[in-house]
């Protein structure tokens, strides 16, 4: 369940991310930074559960501390003082810009979380063929070396630990010893590994010519649909930008929010344009929810 | 038959109007972007940091490289990366830079480039992905890059020199990093705020040259041996001649 958005063609989620991420970093806007990090969160736990989102968070919030923190301590423009500390004036326009700052940038990470979601490897294989073939096999490649090498080091502990070489016992200087043991023989095996590989994709008739990728996607009416509803919304939301509706202005003080209509109707294109996903995994699940009562 | 093949022509040409608009659309925005008012710089730099690595990029694919080399750098990306992840409890404490020093120091500057900057992408799919993402692919590129030039001109011969250049690359990512950081996060730039960002990343830039320092002295002759036995022994990115 809870893969209505990942079943879309490749091209509709990744020009999705694409703009939702751009958006996120370009505007700096207090209202359009929360819908994004809402919509953000809500889109995480659609995919993830609660779980992810707390994951999400606590990786999140330390990091939203630094950036939060860290614009009021070492600048010190603005007109508003509210406190000094060691003699160093905190002023409120600061403050106000690391929030949104701090908060843009945890909208990006979970963007980013969900992103990591929905194009899986083949769907990145699928959109980078074409233009940079081998840089992207070589990063498909090293992401599944990495889960392969953790299931390798797991083996390697535990024939060391058979035979009496555990890395956890002993003195420190035999601990190390034995963990550089460990490293050194998962260094060799996955290389010698790795050259099976390679050998057995030059055997299937890797880099010769006329050869294409497998894929099952299809671009059917209702990906032209989404694309169509994705790139008006972001062509509306960057006219917003360009006429200035995007970015508010923080220095020297804090400039009043704009509530004009086309300030709202900037607002309420960027909310749903951010609410795209998890529109459509909620319409999914809705469906899937009378389709069992049905029965 | 034939209906099908029309089929997979429309489809194809869909993709390739969906690519290249997205190339030419995306970085016109983005240069609009920073010369429009409010100077969205942070985005600039992450557009500019691409660009500087497309070159390195477009030389491998160009050359169309052999299956071995590129499952070499895939399992020497793949360790640099399992590597920061094993020893993420200790912050800023990695052995990626010193994994992708050696590869370099094998199998030269360009294997270094794209070790480094492949085991960014994907240790990053651990610790979150973001806009620094592009900058740590450069750092690491860059680090794996220089060590790689620096084996062709000799300079490597001692264990003092290795160990220098290791504790100098901890630094150099640090500070490369922190410019990043200034870009992005602080408005307005001020001559203070970067003393400040410099000064308090000290720490972290120290634990990072250390342990870059520790893991060279620990594994390079090691690593080294056995990496110059698999190169000879299947005749692998024998870069040496070049540049």
């Amino acid at each position: 369940m809870n893969k209505a958005f990942a079943s879309y063609h490749p091209a509709v989620s990744f020009s999705f991310f694409i703009l939702i991420l751009i958006l996120s970093m370009l505007l700096m806007h207090p209202v359009l930074v929360g819908i994004s990090l809402i919509s953000a969160c809500l889109f995480s736990w659609f995919l993830n559960g609660l779980k992810g989102l707390y994951l999400n968070f606590k990786f999140g919030l330390p990091m939203f501390l630094l950036v939060a923190l860290a614009n009021p301590l070492f600048n010190h423009r603005g007109k508003t003082v509210l406190f000094f500390f060691r003699d160093n004036p905190i002023t409120l326009e600061a403050t106000i810009y690391g929030l949104c700052s701090a908060a843009s940038l945890v909208g990006i990470i979970v963007w980013f979380s969900c992103y990591n979601k929905v194009i899986t490897s083949d769907k990145f294989l699928y959109i980078f063929a074409k233009v940079i073939p081998t840089i992207a096999l070589l990063i498909t490649m090293s992401i599944r070396m990495v889960y392969k090498l953790r299931v390798q080091l797991k083996m390697i502990t535990a024939a060391q630990h058979a035979i009496g070489l555990a890395v956890g016992e002993g003195q420190v200087r035999q601990r190390i010893r034995r963990g550089m043991r460990m490293i050194s023989i998962l260094l060799s095996w996955s290389l010698e590994d790795g050259i099976e590989t390679s050998d057995s994709m030059k055997a299937r008739g890797y880099g010769l010519k006329n050869r294409s990728a497998f894929s099952l996607f299809k671009f059917s009416w209702r990906d032209g649909i989404v694309l169509g509803i994705i790139a008006g919304l972001g062509a509306l939301c960057w006219a917003g930008y360009i006429a200035g509706y995007g970015v508010m202005r923080f220095y020297p003080a804090l400039a009043p929010l704009k509530l004009s209509p086309p300030a709202l109707g900037m607002y309420l294109c960027f909310f749903i344009l951010a609410l795209i996903p998890s529109l459509i995994e909620l319409r999914e699940n809705v469906k899937w929810h009378f389709y069992k009562s049905a029965i | 038959m034939s209906n099908r093949t029309e089929g997979k022509n429309r489809h194809f040409l869909i993709l390739r109007i969906f690519r290249w608009a997205l190339m030419i659309t995306v970085p016109c925005l983005l240069i609009f972007s920073a010369l429009n008012e409010d100077k969205n710089y942070g985005l600039l730099s992450i557009l500019l940091i691409i660009l500087a690595m497309v070159p390195f990029f477009l030389s491998f694919e160009r050359r169309k490289p052999e299956a071995r080399e590129l499952v070499v750098i895939a399992v020497m990306a793949g360790i640099a990366a399992l590597g920061r992840v094993a020893f993420a409890p200790i912050p800023h404490f990695k052995p990626t830079s010193a994994v992708v020093v050696i590869t370099a120091m094998v199998f030269g500057p360009e294997a270094g480039f794209l070790t480094g900057a492949i085991a960014a992408i994907t240790s990053n799919l651990f610790f979150g992905q973001g806009p620094w993402t592009p900058w740590q692919m450069f750092c690491w590129g860059m680090i794996g890059f220089a060590a790689g030039i620096l084996r062709n001109i000799g300079w490597f011969k001692s264990n003092l020199r290795l160990a220098v250049f290791g504790f100098l690359t901890g630094f150099g990512f640090g500070w490369v990093m922190n410019i990043w950081y200034v870009i992005g996060f602080i408005e307005p730039i001020t001559y203070q705020a970067i003393m400040a960002a410099y000064i308090s990343s000290f720490w972290f830039d120290f634990t990072h040259a250390l342990s870059t320092l520790i893991f060279l002295v620990l594994l390079a002759r090691p690593w080294i041996k056995k990496l110059e036995r698999v190169k000879t022994k299947f005749g692998i990115l024998d870069s040496s001649k070049k540049l």
